[in-house]
């Protein structure tokens, strides 16, 4: 997968967790961060 | 303007993939609630063990990723190999065994290592789970549920900027 599908899928895996703090994203590339936050925004909306 | 709309960097198409695709893999990887399985994390509480290029230092590691990829491992083997031309497959089965081929070129980086031997396992486990192995969306499959079964940020952290494998 390219990084904006990580990002989705890491937005799907962090609501099926109930999670809106995500302290293992520290662990991600920079990269893969802004997708999965701007995701989480998305599946927020 | 002052706020921006939220916005997703996929097509509608794929997220509707994904979407598709998640619920199958959650059932069939029998994961159940996602927020009772851990996610896996670079760091020394998950991988205690010193990382050197070593056979010793390889065999804990893929024994850590057997492990929290929830596999027995006594049906595995793991096959340190040298550079092949081509991309070796991503298991072997061979009699009652399960043999992991892993080049030795890719030893240079643990969580390199990690990120292969979970998107074996990922397959291992959804070929136990009935998967057809010709589906035209395996690899992308195989990434996705790396991320289902908790060894995402690997997977993300050694893909590509763009272009999907």
């Amino acid at each position: 997968m390219v990084w904006p599908m990580y990002g989705y899928a890491f937005a799907k895996l962090a609501k099926a967790r109930g999670e809106t703090k995500l302290p293992w994203l520290s662990h991600m590339r920079e990269d893969v961060k802004v997708f999965t936050k701007q995701a989480m925004k998305w599946l927020k909306k | 303007m002052l706020f921006t709309r939220a916005r997703l960097s996929i097509d509608t198409a794929l997220r509707e993939w994904m979407d598709e695709q998640w619920d199958w893999l959650v059932e069939k990887l029998d994961m159940g609630d996602l927020s009772e399985h851990a996610i896996i994390e670079p760091t020394e509480e998950w991988f205690p063990e010193p990382w050197g290029a070593t056979r010793e230092a390889v065999e804990s590691l893929f024994g850590r990723v057997v492990e929290y990829a929830e596999v027995d491992p006594a049906r595995l083997e793991l096959a340190l190999i040298e550079q092949q031309e081509e991309m070796p497959p991503a298991i072997v089965k061979k009699d009652d065994k399960v043999l992991l081929p892993l080049e030795i070129t890719e030893l240079r980086d643990p969580t390199v290592v990690v990120a292969i031997l979970a998107r074996k396992l990922a397959l291992l486990r959804l070929m136990d789970a009935g998967l057809d192995l010709n589906r035209d969306d395996l690899p992308l499959l195989m990434d996705l549920a790396c991320v289902v079964l908790g060894f995402g940020i690997f997977n993300a952290n050694a893909a590509v900027p763009q272009v999907p494998r």
